[in-house]
């Protein structure tokens, strides 16, 4: 497969809460617009390795081809509907109550 | 319904205590993912696009209230208040925090259930007719065989780690309503000659990538062999199965690439070498759990109670409820009455912590304790009185569960889809419900009549695509979702896998595509003729003629 033409993010999953985080340079987010834009592929696959080799506290690091401007947006549906955090669809029947955040 | 005994209760608590360990270490590091991973998908506990998901086993679909509230207590209080039943007949959780799992099973315990081999490369929930121990065409309850082979196969240690995971359905009526033609062992109780009780057993059937109708493998094994000869099919599965391709290592293709004749010469011979001098005996097994489904002590009821007849003629929405969802019951005076969880443009599937407290107290109330979960993603109050029927659609209707659509057009099966699952490659909610809405009117399903529309995300099929009447699969085309149309699937006793019509077509075009079949449909049915029947007479080309009418 060609090489991806997007920059991209990095994201893996949260080890307790089992939801999307996104790599910012420093640490780990769950603010898409906090998360580092990588241009250079070498650079996303250094710090893709690095991260896959720490994981502790996050799951399945990977990369996420985005449209950078103005926030960070995946390009492709599946990835926006991870970060988007919900189904694509008004997914809780009438009614339900949510735990807690 | 069955109970736990002391063992059952102790092995599962034991289970409990054992994963809550698990999370531990792998919450303060010791466990890696690569090493945790197994061990929480052997519990049901998936990561998937959004959260963890918790798969919790519901043993050949039978639930009973109590335990119905429990599910929605622990919806509510670990998770978003709501559940998905599946078309394994289980139900998953969406959103667990992986702290939160082992209170889960702690509390599932407490009722009698679990999330143990609702996940991994074992022998899965072992699926039934939802009309077990009501149809009148049935030799016996099924149900038993199938807790019988669930105790049989619960962390058996051999068949823990199989090349891949492993599907077991039992039917016991002339009708199949387990669809035990697509999976991979299909049991079919039966009686020889002499009316000894026995097993029609189909091997090798399947969905997925590669979907194939099973094929038999005996005609009849007498009852005392099942758990033995089903050893011998699982070893034979266990060695020569592929382990060096996913997609290639169901037995499906074992069988396929041996044939069933070779495949059944090695299960005979492993068969005939097995060492059974310490086999449990069959017989006394089955007569203990055969115990737990003795059919309930009905109440007197009246088979054609006056009260139910005028409610019938002054409500034309109750009249159509119980016509559309209601399924005869072998005992007179009661019905079996199928609720759905497919309201117009809802998640099929999908209940609220409140529905399911109201639909555990419908059970109470009027199907003696009892509900079963269908493999087309409905719930199945077994035992209603039919002078109950009316108070029961009351009740229900105050909770949006009184669709009556049972079987028709808009009682479509989807698996979760891109929309949670993180294998999916297209929507297949957001497409049940776009066609849903779009044949919403009620008048008109019933003028289209029973059809089957079942919807998959991506190629493994979980929606079972494959045998809907109308199949639609979900996949990505280069980033773009693109729905494949098949028709003519059918999974009971004349089981057909679907011929796709041709080119897929774009997402917002399913439902104008699912109306031309339907238009062409009813153009060239003869009277009395169902969707399937009308097919097969007619073939594939007029339905492709109208749907590819003008392209190059």
């Amino acid at each position: 497969m060609a090489r991806a033409q997007h920059p991209v993010i990095l994201t893996a999953q949260d080890l307790i809460e089992g939801d999307a985080v996104w790599w910012t340079g420093t640490g780990w987010s769950r603010n898409l617009a906090h998360a580092l834009v990588y241009n250079d592929p070498a650079a996303a696959d250094a710090a893709e390795a690095r991260l896959a080799a720490e994981e502790s506290r996050v799951v399945g690091v990977y990369r996420v081809e985005v449209d950078p401007a103005p926030v960070p947006r995946p390009i492709l549906r599946r990835e926006a509907i991870r970060a988007d955090g919900r189904p694509s669809f008004a997914y809780r029947p009438q009614g339900a109550a949510r735990r807690a955040a | 319904m069955y109970h736990y005994d002391d063992f059952d209760a102790q092995l599962v608590r034991e289970r409990v205590a054992q994963f809550r360990d698990q999370v531990a270490r792998r919450l303060d590091g010791s466990l890696t993912e690569e090493e945790f991973k197994p061990l929480r998908l052997m519990n049901g506990l998936y990561l998937q696009l959004h959260a963890y998901m918790l798969r919790v086993a519901i043993p050949y679909g039978t639930l009973n209230s109590r335990q119905m509230r429990q599910l929605a207590m622990i919806s509510e209080r670990w998770d978003r208040g709501y559940g998905h039943f599946t078309t394994r007949q289980n139900i998953q959780f969406n959103w667990p925090r992986l702290a939160d799992v082992p209170d889960m099973l702690d509390a599932l315990a407490e009722v009698e259930m679990h999330a143990i081999q609702s996940s991994g490369n074992c022998i899965r929930n072992v699926t039934s007719d939802p009309f077990a121990g009501v149809a009148a065409d049935e030799i016996e309850d099924p149900r038993i065989t199938a807790e019988l082979l669930r105790q049989w196969s619960t962390l058996h240690p051999e068949f823990t780690f199989l090349g891949r995971k492993f599907k077991i359905a039992v039917s016991a009526a002339r009708q199949d309503r387990a669809a035990i033609r697509v999976h991979d062992i299909g049991l079919e109780v039966r009686r020889d000659a002499a009316g000894n009780p026995g097993y029609r057993v189909l091997v090798g059937g399947g969905q997925g990538r590669t979907p194939m109708i099973a094929k038999e493998l005996r005609a009849f094994l007498p009852r005392a062999d099942l758990l033995a000869y089903l050893e011998a099919v699982l070893r034979v599965y266990n060695l020569m199965g592929r382990r060096d391709n996913k997609f290639k290592a169901r037995i499906k293709i074992l069988v396929h690439e041996l044939g069933i004749e070779r495949f059944g010469e090695m299960v005979e011979s492993e068969f005939e070498a097995l060492d059974r001098s310490e086999e449990v005996p069959v017989a006394a097994e089955f007569a203990r759990i055969a115990r737990h489904f003795a059919p309930p002590d009905y109440p007197p009821a009246e088979d054609e109670p006056e009260a139910l007849d005028r409610a019938l003629a002054a409500h034309s929405d109750f009249a159509d409820w119980v016509a559309r969802n209601g399924f005869a019951h072998r005992e007179p005076g009661y019905l079996a009455v199928t609720v759905s969880l497919k309201p117009i443009g809802g998640a099929p599937g999908d209940v609220t912590a409140e529905q399911m407290r109201v639909l555990a107290e419908a059970a109470e109330r009027f199907s003696l304790g009892e509900l079963r979960v269908t493999h087309e993603q409905n719930i199945v109050l077994p035992h209603v009185r039919k002078s109950d029927l009316f108070a029961l659609w009351h009740l229900l209707r105050g909770h949006g569960l009184d669709t009556a659509n049972r079987g028709l057009i808009t009682d479509i099966i989807a698996c979760p889809g891109l929309d949670y699952c993180a294998l999916a490659t297209a929507r297949s909610i957001p497409v049940a419900q776009a066609i849903s809405e779009r044949f919403a009117d009620p008048a008109r399903q019933r003028e289209i009549g029973s059809l089957s529309i079942k919807i998959s995300g991506c190629i493994n099929a979980c929606g079972h695509h494959h045998v809907g009447a109308i199949g639609i699969l979900g996949l990505d085309r280069a980033g773009v979702e693109s729905y494949q149309i098949t028709l003519g699937g059918d999974p009971a006793n004349e089981a057909s896998l679907g011929e796709r019509t041709g080119p897929g077509f774009p997402f917002e075009q399913v439902p104008e595509v699912v109306e031309q079949i339907v238009d062409t449909y009813l153009a060239l049915r003869m009277p009395g003729e169902g969707f399937l029947q009308t097919y097969r007479r007619v073939g594939m080309t007029p339905f492709r003629e109208a749907l590819y009418a003008g392209a190059a």
